[in-house]
């Protein structure tokens, strides 16, 4: 694998029909990362793909006494789930986008979800955390207003969740970026659950929240140390940018 | 980068320090933290917070060595970029967060301009 490479290494066996994509990178509160773990768990999805690359950290995970990648596709015939156990470094959520991207292409994805959170400075006091989106096209836009998700009309959006829709739309392919309010620099579940509920309507799932919600405090132990790691990422890629109004507001 | 942990059962919480022009403020994640099992203590430079969780946490398949130890308490000491005035300090909790404000010493004097 040269430098710069990523690649997607599929197990033997996965049999898909235009499925939709769901991904949740480490980013603000760990909305999507908490949720995709989740997703992965109740829907109980199996492994299948790693993606790698030389210019990833050098770590495994080891799950049920086994070493994993970090980065794994779960999924069954209608749903892929990406999930990483690491934040993504600058350099490399542009690559990781594009080759997702030209992956699920290939596997004639139909809707692409990531799932994320947008940093609100008075969380504390939020009791139903509000999801917003980013959506590509009409088609997209119509499944918002289904669901009566809010969208944002004008402003900036960092990082390879962003990116990703960005790459769906030049390739022509539905995607809808899904936003919490949460927490920025805590692991927050119950954002996490709040995007669950408006993926569970969109995709016609029935995941089970509540858990979520129960375990919350325990979620947020085990999530610290990611946390931490993240934190220092989105201080990389320059996240506080999402504050800002962007030139050619109208 | 990451969060710390020791063998006597101490978990480092997550923690951030603010500062902002006449105070600093700090926030710190207690999960399974109730408000009568938090000591806040500080100086004039070094601020020191413990917290009881009223419960064992384990991670039972968590690592090698890891695997035995229970968790029962957070504790975190940062130390202070400047001098604080110790006696005007507050604290609040809510919803297992924790948030301290600590005014900044006044140091120095308004320079007059003739």
């Amino acid at each position: 694998m040269m430098n710069g490479e990523i690649e997607i290494i599929e197990k033997k066996g996965i049999e898909l029909m235009q499925p939709s994509a769901v991904l949740g990178f480490p980013d603000v509160g760990l909305v999507g990362a908490i949720a995709t773990y989740h997703l992965v768990d109740k829907l109980g999805l199996g492994e299948v793909a790693s993606i790698e690359s030389d210019d990833f950290p050098p770590v495994v995970v080891v799950h049920n006494g086994r070493p994993v990648s970090p980065l794994r596709v779960y999924g069954n015939r209608d749903l892929l789930v990406v999930v990483s156990e690491i934040p993504i470094k600058s350099s490399l959520l542009h690559p990781i986008s594009r080759k997702l991207v030209e992956w699920f292409k290939s596997k004639n994805v139909k809707l692409v979800i990531p799932l994320g959170g947008v940093p609100h400075p008075n969380r504390i006091e939020v009791e139903a955390p509000q999801v917003y989106g980013i959506s590509v096209n009409k088609e997209t836009d119509r499944l918002m207003d289904k669901r009566n998700i809010q969208k944002m009309e004008e402003g900036i959006s960092v990082g390879a969740h962003s990116l990703v829709i960005y790459e769906c739309m030049k390739n022509k392919i539905n995607a809808l970026y899904l936003m919490a309010e949460s927490h920025a620099r805590y692991p927050d579940p119950e954002s996490a659950a709040a995007v669950i509920q408006k993926l569970n309507r969109i995709l016609g799932l029935d995941v089970e929240v509540k858990e979520l919600i129960e375990k919350g405090e325990e979620i947020k132990i085990q999530a610290r140390d990611l946390m931490k790691r993240t934190e220092n990422i989105l201080h990389d890629i320059e996240k506080e940018q999402e504050n800002e109004i962007p030139m050619m507001y109208r | 980068m990451t969060v710390r942990w020791d063998l006597n059962g101490f978990l480092e919480p997550l923690v951030h320090l603010e500062e902002r022009r006449n105070e600093f403020i700090v926030t710190a994640d207690l999960p399974f933290v109730k408000k009568e099992n938090i000591e806040v203590n500080a100086t004039e430079d070094v601020l020191e917070i413990k917290a009881g969780m009223g419960r064992e946490y384990c991670f039972r398949k968590w690592g090698t060595l890891q695997k035995g130890v229970s968790f029962t308490s957070f504790k975190k000491t940062i130390r202070l970029p400047s001098p604080i005035d110790v006696e005007k300090a507050s604290s609040s909790f809510s919803k297992g967060f924790l948030e301290i404000h600590l005014p900044k010493k006044r140091r120095g004097r308004e320079i007059r301009i003739h």
